[in-house]
């Protein structure tokens, strides 16, 4: 273990608590490494502010928790073999309706298959149908998992937390939080 | 390390019959994992970049083996036989050059007023094809090289000031003086 | 519903003549991810977005970061950040919390003659990783090139 990782053990009790990141496990240490710290920038910007673009579900119960893409619905794939190919997948999960999209990336210093996959469909029932067959079946010897990439946002959204453990946030209250020892950096 | 052969951009080891990135250890003295490449898969950072000789030239060349002052043998025994040449073909042109002059103008008058003109002229002329040669033949000319180098610092010094002074720089401006180091490599290299 | 904690965020930007330019995202242990991206170079663009990754996502982000062992790198000896701009890579996972701050890097011949090459290659490796996800899953969700 780095000898740099900054153990704060938290926290005396009746600190600071409107703040979830020490709400949820107070007793734990958490060991901090980084410059990132330190920096004391702080932009309003970035994904620290509002109005994002958003895709809203239209039709409701019938698709479940899974959200509707753009023009299709996407399968996330994971335990892909490392020499997968494109048409291993296609060869698949081509059985249970037209895969409009592949995306099988590789580790980029590697060469291999990083992993996982994405495809697309362009009905729900195929999607649906793809993931109840292919969920535990194997490729290439490994065990495949599957299920919808996206899905609806959890309880009615916008709950203005912004940046759960982030420090932009972060600069004032997520470095704050249950660390009242230690001294603001800057 | 001496003894196996040098990583590549990417930290990838070429081994007898495969590739990997080694294990290596971390500043606290734990370890990566070593991992294994697959096999035909080069990493984009270590594609060899496009070059031709132009460009080689004026690259700063990670190659020991060319020296600047190989360079500049190299290039002042042609120099001096396109110099030269060059003094035949001035020579040839001011004959040309006269000839079309009596040509083009046969009024005996102008044979006297128009020869130093023509003279400098081809003199220029001389010139010019004399920097084409070089280039033509090898490396560009050190000096000329080291004194468009010199310039390039003094306006990256310039630049500097002006950051410094909290004057806001374009990007590209930027770009320049982050290139500072690398001018400041080549000319030491050149003016060896 | 999140067992443990658990929180990326990517940073890559730069003040300049164009004012604030950036790429940034992030995801939560619940599954949201955000993406904005602001560059100003000639045409005015600002991209948010922002979609709900399914707990198999997250589960499969957490394993690219784990098989990296980036949280068991340093950034002290990684350059640091200079007018070009910066890169964060912010991290909690579990009850480990990195958030490392280096010079953007523009290649890796760079890194080679840097203090810790090794380290720096596993953030420089891992952050295409990520990007390389985030695209496509902008991609494919809004049909959209992210630049």
């Amino acid at each position: 273990m780095s000898d740099r990782y900054e153990i704060d053990l938290n926290v005396k009790p009746g600190d600071d608590l409107q703040d979830e990141e020490m709400a949820e496990t107070p007793q734990v240490a958490i060991k901090r490494k980084g410059r990132g710290f330190q920096s004391g920038d702080q932009r309003g910007d970035g994904v620290h502010s509002s109005a994002f673009d958003k895709l809203n579900s239209s039709d409701d119960s019938a698709s479940g928790r899974a959200l509707k893409s753009i023009e299709g619905w996407i399968v996330l794939i994971t335990g892909v073999h490392e020499e997968a190919t494109e048409e291993d997948i296609l060869d698949r999960f081509g059985e249970y309706g037209e895969v409009k999209n592949v995306h099988l990336n590789l580790d980029r210093r590697t060469g291999y298959v990083k992993g996982y996959v994405l495809v697309e469909y362009e009905k729900f029932s195929e999607a649906e149908d793809a993931i109840a067959a292919m969920n535990g079946a194997k490729l290439l010897d490994q065990t495949l998992t599957c299920d919808f990439a996206f899905v609806k946002p959890t309880n009615s959204d916008d709950r203005g937390r912004r940046g759960l453990t982030s420090r932009s946030r972060g600069g004032h209250g997520g470095r704050r939080s249950g660390r009242s020892s230690s001294p603001t950096r800057r | 390390m001496a003894a196996l052969p040098p990583k590549t951009i990417s930290g990838i080891q070429e081994r007898e019959d495969d590739r990997v990135i080694p294990m290596t250890r971390r500043p606290d003295g734990t370890f990566r994992k070593e991992r294994k490449i697959r096999p035909g898969y080069t990493p984009p950072e270590d594609v060899a970049k496009y070059t031709n000789r132009v460009l080689e030239s004026v690259r700063p060349t990670p190659s020991p083996t060319v020296t600047p002052v190989a360079t500049t043998n190299a290039n002042s025994t042609p120099k001096s036989k396109t110099q030269l040449k060059n003094d035949k073909r001035k020579a040839k042109r001011k004959e040309e050059a006269v000839a079309a002059e009596l040509a083009g103008y046969p009024t005996a008058t102008n044979n006297t007023t128009p020869k130093p003109t023509k003279t400098t002229d081809s003199t220029a002329a001389g010139a010019a094809t004399d920097s084409t040669e070089t280039v033509a033949t090898g490396p560009v000319d050190p000096e000329k090289k080291l004194r468009a180098l010199n310039k390039k610092l003094r306006q990256v010094e310039q630049l500097k000031e002006r950051q410094a002074k909290g004057e806001t720089m374009l990007p590209e401006q930027i770009e320049k003086i982050d290139k500072m180091n690398d001018l400041l490599a080549q000319i030491t290299e050149l003016s060896l | 519903m999140p067992a443990e904690e658990f929180y990326v965020r990517y940073y890559s930007g730069h003040q300049g003549r164009y004012g604030h330019e950036f790429i940034e995202f992030e995801f939560h242990a619940d599954g949201r991810c955000r993406y904005a991206n602001n560059s100003n170079y000639r045409n005015d663009s600002l991209i948010k977005k922002e979609m709900t990754v399914s707990p198999l996502m997250i589960k499969e982000l957490k394993r690219i970061i784990a098989d990296s062992e980036v949280m068991k790198e340093d950034d002290h000896k990684w350059p640091k950040k200079n007018v070009v701009g910066k890169q964060e890579l912010e991290i909690r996972f579990g009850n480990e919390h990195v958030s490392f701050e280096t010079a953007k890097i523009g290649s890796l011949v760079d890194v080679q003659g840097s203090e810790d090459p090794e380290g720096l290659r596993v953030f420089y490796y891992l952050v295409q990783d990520l990007k390389c996800l985030v695209f496509s899953l902008i991609t494919l969700h809004w049909k959209i090139k992210p630049i």
